[in-house]
């Protein structure tokens, strides 16, 4: 079924995740996005937080509803309910603290295990405001990101650097794919089975992909 | 380091942000109105009708809205209970006719009973600061509809019939509430249900401190062993700090990433308090976490309990400073301080022995709660489950927060305090009335939530219009909660097994 919004006219509604270790700056990445506000003192999210923001890329007016998830290990068996029928993933680290970035391994695991085979999946390197303190190099992540086929790009949610492009590039990407022949408009449907074995090579814009969509 | 200044600072993603500095200006609430709050009687009409069960409606409008019947200050006898809190003007006539009391019959079947449970909601007429203590409820004794034996332990409220004029009639019931703490904790032996009775309205702020303590158990209802086991347990505290101060290297993989995740946590608790700002406090708070979490292997720290030991360290510190909100910490005694810290660690751990399933894996207990609220949604009120469910609006979406930090975060801080009070009353503990009050809470934007589409009831539930909420919010909150349980308690008691629900 899909969760639609009521008042705005929009093309297309898709759902995005934000995934990554605890206090990587998702929230903030979230609250820029859909409110420009950011906030050093944002409480750290327990369950899933959500918000939606209207956008236009290609000549469509897209609603992305994007769910921020609670970071932390334990929460992850939880979390995976959250990614029901999403189209996208941002998958988050800290470019300042290099066990984030550790982590994105176990991340896409995660995904792979729970969320549609489709997903599209954006590497996001948060915080490249804080360029004294880097520890995790552009081109090191760009080199992980080209080697997994995902979409590769460096934010920063304090001074709004490419927040907004991350997320109209996600958007886009999804857009692009949906809209080929062998997908339909929308999915928000359950995602396949879990424990399906997907092969991420096929998980890019250029790839083509196995049909099987679940509109 | 002093940070006082974060109150001015802008936003966080909490509701109750930079809230409870105001709350002598209540500004117009959001866009749900809060149900009722003054007017008791009137709140059950507004429930869209369908939470009371037909057969059982007639019987308890009657005695839901009759309040002088109950509120005469001997109704502590009342062997079933009821929740009055009473304007003082219903105060007023009430003390006057001090011999209405025991009406209240025993002669109800126990499976009456459910039906006797009334309630009288109030506005707190003389509760001018935020975290006053909620001195407004005059009949005390809680958790009633199986507790028909229980009148033999609230007698100590007999004792002052009196007839005070009506207009001193509030001040006097906060002192005479406070009388009989004072009376109460004073005994070589407190007697825990009358405790647990008078507590349940709400502990005065003066008491709360030795309250909390008593009824988490931490310390024992005899008086005389207080002091030398406060001592012994303080020493076992210090004794556990050298595995927190223990170098870097020697430490396991796992207490590395405990210790970092609270090192991220800490700064981010209750950032709108300024005493949590304070770097005295996060040091406190921080050792607590990182001891109890490798103490606790099972669960480990999970983000969260950061929350929840938050109000022991302020109401521990308010044994030993005015305004331990605002207080400047660093200017207090460190042995103080010490005291404070292993005071909280060890109701913490008393707190959360009895909800540790809430943070082993998979978070059986708050998959438990959350299946308790709907299955209660749907009996008190099915047309808001329904809208939720076709809106495909899933519990574990916006109410898993509300069970795993025990609606902290959608609550102001220092009303949190006064849910304490009633929690720590209760005799399962945290658990079980939280999910009545999680429903209630849930069911008082009903008219709101029906007009809304999925991703408004997310946004709304998320940041919940509780900015300006005061003492006697909190009451009708609870008030609401009591009744539901002394409804459907019996219906969901077979949940109350440690099944999984989806």
């Amino acid at each position: 079924m899909s969760k639609s919004g009521s008042q705005e006219e929009y093309d297309y509604l898709y759902k995005i995740v934000l995934i990554g270790d605890s206090g990587v700056g998702k929230s903030n990445l979230l609250s820029r996005f859909t409110r420009n506000e950011f906030s050093l003192e944002t409480k750290s999210t327990i369950g899933v937080e959500f918000a939606t923001r209207t956008i236009e890329t290609q000549g469509k007016v897209i609603k992305a509803q994007v769910w921020d998830t609670a970071g932390q290990e334990r929460y992850r068996a939880i979390t995976s309910a959250y990614y029901r029928g999403a189209v996208g993933a941002l998958l988050v680290y800290d470019i300042a603290k290099q066990a984030t970035y550790k982590s994105v391994e176990r991340w896409l695991t995660e995904l792979r295990e729970n969320a549609d085979r489709n997903i599209e999946i954006m590497l996001v390197g948060n915080k490249s405001d804080l360029r004294h303190l880097r520890e995790v190099s552009t081109d090191e992540a760009k080199e992980f990101s080209e080697k997994h086929k995902l979409s590769f790009i460096e934010t920063s949610a304090l001074d709004s650097s490419n927040v907004e492009l991350a997320f109209q590039n996600i958007l886009t990407q999804i857009y692009q794919l949906m809209s080929r022949p062998s997908h339909g408009p929308i999915v928000t449907d359950d995602p396949t089975p879990t424990g399906v074995s997907v092969d991420w090579n096929n998980n890019n814009e250029t790839a083509t992909k196995p049909s099987n969509c679940s509109c | 380091m002093n940070q006082h200044h974060h109150l001015s600072t802008s936003d966080t993603n909490s509701p109750v942000k930079e809230t409870f500095w105001r709350f002598s200006s209540r500004k117009t609430p959001g866009i749900a109105k809060p149900i009722n709050n003054h007017h008791a009687p009137h709140k059950f009409e507004k429930f869209n009708g369908n939470i009371i069960p037909t057969k059982k409606k007639e019987y308890d409008s009657s005695s839901i809205y009759n309040h002088n019947q109950y509120i005469s200050k001997d109704s502590i006898t009342i062997t079933n209970s009821s929740l009055s809190s009473s304007p003082s003007s219903t105060l007023s006539t009430s003390t006057a006719s001090t011999t209405t009391t025991t009406t209240t019959t025993n002669t109800t079947t126990s499976h009456l009973n459910v039906t006797e449970s009334h309630l009288s909601l109030s506005a707190s007429s003389s509760s001018t600061s935020s975290i006053s203590s909620s001195p407004n409820s005059l009949n005390s004794s809680n958790s009633g509809i199986d507790h028909l034996n229980s009148n033999n332990n609230s007698n100590n409220s007999n004792s002052d019939s009196n007839n005070n004029t009506p207009n001193i009639v509030g001040n006097k019931y906060n002192s005479e509430r406070s009388r009989k703490f004072a009376k109460l904790l004073h005994g070589s032996n407190v007697d825990l249900e009358s405790l647990k009775k008078l507590g349940w309205c709400g502990i005065p702020t003066l008491y709360r401190p030795m309250v909390w303590k008593i009824l988490l158990g931490y310390l024992p209802s005899n008086g005389e062993r207080r002091e030398e086991i406060l001592e012994r347990k303080r020493k076992e505290y210090r004794d556990s700090l050298p595995q927190y101060y223990i170098h870097e290297d020697k430490r396991t993989e796992p207490d590395k990433k405990t210790l970092k995740q609270i090192q991220l946590d800490v700064p981010r608790t209750n950032p709108n308090v300024p005493l949590f700002q304070q770097s005295l406090i996060q040091e406190i708070l921080e050792r607590i976490l990182y001891i109890w979490g490798i103490k606790h292997p099972s669960s480990g720290y999970v983000q969260g309990i950061n929350d929840l030991a938050t109000p022991f360290i302020s109401v521990f510190l308010s044994e030993y400073v005015e305004d331990p909100f605002t207080c400047q910490v660093d200017k207090i005694d460190p042995n103080i301080l010490a005291k404070v810290e292993a005071d909280s660690y060890w109701c913490l751990t008393k707190l959360l022995d009895g909800i540790q399933d809430h943070y082993t894996f998979a978070q059986p207990g708050i998959q438990r709660m959350l299946a308790q609220l709907r299955e209660l949604l749907e009996k008190i009120n099915s047309s808001l489950c329904s809208h939720l469910a076709d809106q495909d609006a899933q519990f574990i979406e916006f109410a898993f927060r509300w069970m795993n930090c025990l609606l902290m975060r959608e609550i102001p801080f220092p009303l949190v305090l006064r849910m304490w009070d009633t929690y720590l009353c209760e005799k399962e503990g945290f658990g079980v009335f939280h999910v009545y009050v999680c429903a209630a809470f849930l069911v008082q934007w009903s008219d709101d939530l029906k007009q809304r589409d999925f991703p408004d009831i997310m946004i709304f539930l998320q940041k919940p219009p509780t900015q300006n909420w005061e003492d006697r919010d909190i009451e009708s909150l609870f008030s609401t909660a009591f009744y539901y349980r002394s409804l459907y308690e019996d219906a969901q008691s077979h949940l109350k097994s440690n099944k999984l629900f989806k």
